[in-house]
């Protein structure tokens, strides 16, 4: 997995496991305004899309997998 | 389930075995210090980890009997529940059940369908125990009334999520059952700590067949960013499905008591055709949505005042006034909270209620439930005693690395190996000692035969050298079997405690020299005899607590249970504090039963007859209970350790207690044995039972009726032929100066002359055992393979002398 901020926006690729989830906890903490592009996620822990429901963070991009993003979209509703 | 053992389910079993002998070892343990929070806390790790790991396999029955077990000593931990005896045995009990579904998964490969049944019951039992005290009611009713509440909340939290499903995709539903599919309604809360049993909840629901209509949503509120525990898991699962409800169930169950499923009501899939209140419900819905959006933003009072007129004019429209005044008392309530939910709660129940009152008129839709009750979903099964559980990384800051804690990396370097592997190294160091036999015959047939006497000593040089390394390697592989004397013991502090509970005895046991090690055989062989022993003790040593405060002792009795290592044996003694052994009575008994006559039992000494017991067919117990008094259990005992070349012998004093001493040998995977010459053919004995060598001048050899005898270091020895009582006709052959060559031996206690033509020399040889056809000859031991490659046969003094 890795986990980049780029223009303002945490780039998420590969499978967001466990143990990235202390890591993403701490980017989301420090950069609450920036967007979140997970299209290029293949899975995403339960550990990391708390914090990301946690932080409120705003979705920019959604992962390929249907089933997937069909969960995400239900967890992360986007205003 | 495939029923080959893959290595990781051996390892579980290994690891879990161990587990539940902690487990056991620690209940007993708090049993004595009930407020120990340490000792409560290292149990419930054990149990939970043995939990976790169980969750790996498909064990069903197993897998829930240690969750319940698990909540229980949850609530204990927290202390809603006192822990007592009866929990204990409760507990044990589940533990026994834990044990037997291992025993069934080793030989069936998998635990035995029919176990369900009594796992139902014990599970039950243990939700009892956590129900009873938390509803404060009695048994039954206060875990149903659990139960029922749990059922109730996640019926009202499924009720709430269905209303903000907009209509549109309600009449889709509706359609779907039209066409004669069932629509079940999914609700699935992880447990808090489930992300450290590598679960993934997003995962498993990501799986999940045939979902229509997915929601997500935190159990709790989130709070800040910073003070997430991002290892907590907070989330409701809700999913709309249409799926075989069997599907489903085998979907979750690795998360048993965490998911609820049931038929989706038909209020939710009825969309009522009344477009005024369809409309009303519409705004509502709404309003309810951008309320919803409020919530965690920065609090507007203004926003909040508008949605609640809005719905209030909805309301009245479609005549429904007398929610009104709820409707303001949330409001209220919101405005002092600063929170949207009480409103956003008031809106999911209100907006249901319409469909609602179609369908059951009856059901009691004024009930206004504060919405601060509005307490986070309880799945059905899940008895709400399982209360929110810290993390086990108990003094381990982040990282925290996952699947393995950080009590589980234990410095010791331990391998587990398998029996069969150390057996097969036992077997090959035999076979190198009787290759090793060989080298000196190699030199002295180099010397004598061939006339090499230079070879012959650098033969003899190299066999002193693999004659060391061999010792050294035999004595190592004997290290490897060698286990420490708690393997067996550890199982006493259980079974004493049930005994003398049964018995209404007090009994406190005392272990010494633990630590004491021997053959794995030998420890292994001994636990039978050993727990006849200490039934017996309980059972007819130690007087009741009444009777032992008459007798002017402290009215719990001591039992002492000790190992010690002595020369080349392990000696384990056996002693109470009890009403002892009365010779007279034993002598009574023995003569009564016909196993003594009455010119032995004069000659006998009290320590004599106390051992009496052993004999065969005699019991003292007044009454056959369950433990003992059957008459076999002294004699058992005695054939079980004279098996392992062992002894065994009691001493007694009448109303001070009884001490019973069991001697073993450390390892019985190589033998000495003496080799004897006997009518041209080479015999051996085990050097156990030769008391010492002697040379008897024919002179002093006095023939009493029948037999020989002589008198040695004044005592009189019965004197026996070899030949004679192997039935040869060959006679004994004495040496040049009229000597007798006479082994004494030590059988049973009693000594006796074995006489034969020439002693030779002690070898180490590895016994095996007469098999087939020659099992049958008890006069033998065993045979034994000798450097020269010749076959030795070991005799049983035993059986022989008989």
């Amino acid at each position: 997995m890795t986990i980049e901020l780029k223009d303002d926006t945490l780039h998420c690729a590969g499978v967001l496991g466990v143990e990235d989830a202390e890591a993403l906890l701490v980017l989301v903490a420090t950069h609450p305004a920036a967007a979140v592009d997970l299209s290029a996620c293949e899975h995403v822990h339960t550990a990391c899309v708390q914090v990301l429901m946690a932080g409120a963070a705003s979705i920019s991009a959604w992962p390929a997998a249907p089933e997937l993003s069909e969960w995400l979209r239900a967890a992360l509703p986007q205003h | 389930m495939t029923t080959a053992f893959s290595p990781l389910l051996l390892q579980f079993m290994q690891e879990s075995r161990d587990g539940l002998q902690e487990i056991a070892t620690r209940l007993l343990a708090l049993e004595r210090q009930p407020a120990d929070p340490e000792l409560m806390e290292s149990l419930f790790r054990v149990v939970h980890t043995l939990k976790g790991n169980c969750g790996l396999f498909e064990f069903p029955e197993m897998f829930r009997v240690l969750h319940a077990a698990e909540d229980l000593m949850s609530a204990v931990r927290d202390g809603q529940v006192a822990y007592d005896r009866e929990m204990a045995d409760l507990l044990l009990e589940a533990m026994d059940f834990v044990a037997h579904q291992f025993d069934d998964i080793e030989l069936a490969g998998q635990p035995d369908p029919a176990q369900a049944v009594s796992c139902a019951e014990l599970v039950a039992r243990l939700r009892q125990r956590c129900g009873m005290q938390l509803a404060e009611g009695g048994g039954q009713d206060g875990q149903q009334a659990t139960r029922h509440a749990a059922e109730e909340a996640a019926r009202s939290y499924m009720t709430e999520a269905l209303a903000r499903v907009p209509p549109s995709l309600r009449m889709a539903w509706a359609d779907a059952t039209r066409a004669g599919e069932t629509l079940l309604w999914v609700q699935y809360t992880p447990e808090p700590e489930c992300f450290f049993k590598g679960e993934d909840p997003l995962r498993l629901a990501v799986q999940m067949p045939g979902v229509l209509w997915r929601r997500v949503l935190p159990g709790s509120a989130w709070p800040a960013v910073g003070e997430l525990d991002a290892y907590r898991a907070n989330l409701v699962f809700q999913a709309v499905a249409t799926a075989d409800r069997s599907v489903l169930d085998e979907h979750f169950r690795y998360v048993p008591g965490q998911f609820w499923i049931t038929d989706l009501p038909t209020a939710a899939i009825d969309v009522k055709d009344q477009t005024r209140t369809n409309d009303a419900l519409m705004i509502v819905q709404t309003q309810n949505d951008a309320l919803w959006s409020l919530e965690g933003s920065p609090w507007v009072p203004g926003h909040l005042k508008a949605a609640v007129t809005t719905i209030a004019n909805c309301m009245r429209a479609i005549g429904r006034l007398e929610v009104l005044p709820a409707l303001e008392a949330c409001a209220e309530q919101a405005l002092a909270q600063s929170s949207v939910a009480p409103v956003v709660a008031w809106i999911e129940r209100h907006a249901q209620v319409q469909a609602m009152a179609e369908v059951s008129p009856n059901a009691d839709l004024q009930e206004d439930i504060p919405a601060a009750e509005i307490t986070a979903p309880v799945a059905a099964a899940a008895a709400t005693a399982a209360a929110a559980v810290t993390t086990v990384t108990a003094d381990a800051d982040p990282p925290v690395n996952f699947g393995r804690r950080a009590e589980d990396s234990n410095g010791a370097r331990v391998l587990k190996v398998e029996q069969e592997k150390v057996d097969r190294l036992m077997n090959l160091i035999g076979e190198m000692v009787v290759a090793r036999n060989g080298l000196p015959y190699l030199a002295s047939r180099a010397e004598n035969q061939y006339g090499e006497r230079e070879l012959g000593r650098d033969i003899r040089a190299q066999h002193a050298v693999i004659n060391r390394i061999v010792e050294e390697m035999q004595d190592a592989i004997m290290q490897v079997r060698m286990m420490p004397v708690s393997f067996v013991f550890q199982r006493f502090p259980r079974l004493v405690r049930d005994i003398a509970r049964r018995l209404g005895k007090e009994v406190q046991l005392q272990l010494e020299g633990e630590t004491t090690e021997a053959d794995k055989n030998v420890i292994e062989a001994l636990a039978d005899p050993l727990v006849h022993l200490v039934r017996n003790a309980l059972d007819h040593g130690m007087e009741m607590p009444e009777e032992r405060r008459a007798a002017g002792k402290p009215a719990t009795g001591k039992l002492i249970m000790s190992a010690r290592q002595e020369a080349d044996c392990v000696v384990i003694e056996i002693a109470d504090d009890g009403r002892g052994i009365d010779p007279a009575v034993i002598r009574g008994k023995a003569y009564a039963r016909g196993l003594v006559d009455e010119a032995t039992l004069e000659r006998m000494s009290d320590r004599e007859a106390v051992n009496l017991v052993f004999l065969p067919g005699f019991s003292t117990a007044e009454a056959v209970t369950d433990l003992s008094g059957r008459g076999v259990g002294m004699d058992a005992v005695r054939t079980a350790i004279e098996r392992l070349h062992g002894s065994v012998h009691l001493e007694s004093q009448a109303g001070q207690g009884t001490r019973l001493q069991l001697s073993l040998p450390l390892s019985m995977a190589v033998t000495n044995v003496m080799i004897v010459q006997s009518g041209d053919v080479q015999y051996g004995l085990p050097m156990e039972a030769v008391v010492e060598t002697v040379r008897v001048p024919a002179a002093d050899v006095h023939r009493i009726k029948q037999h020989n005898a002589a008198v040695l270091r004044g005592r009189i020895v019965p004197l026996l032929e070899l030949n004679s009582q192997l039935g040869l006709d060959t006679p004994q052959r004495c040496n040049e100066h009229d000597e007798w060559a006479t082994l004494i031996l030590r059988v049973h206690g009693q000594y006796l002359g074995l006489v034969i033509d020439d002693f030779r020399e002690v070898v180490e040889v590895i016994l095996k055992p007469l098999s087939g056809v020659l099992a049958g000859l008890t006069a033998y031991a065993g045979s034994a393979l000798l450097g020269d490659g010749s076959v030795l046969m070991v005799l049983n003094p035993k059986e022989l002398l008989k």
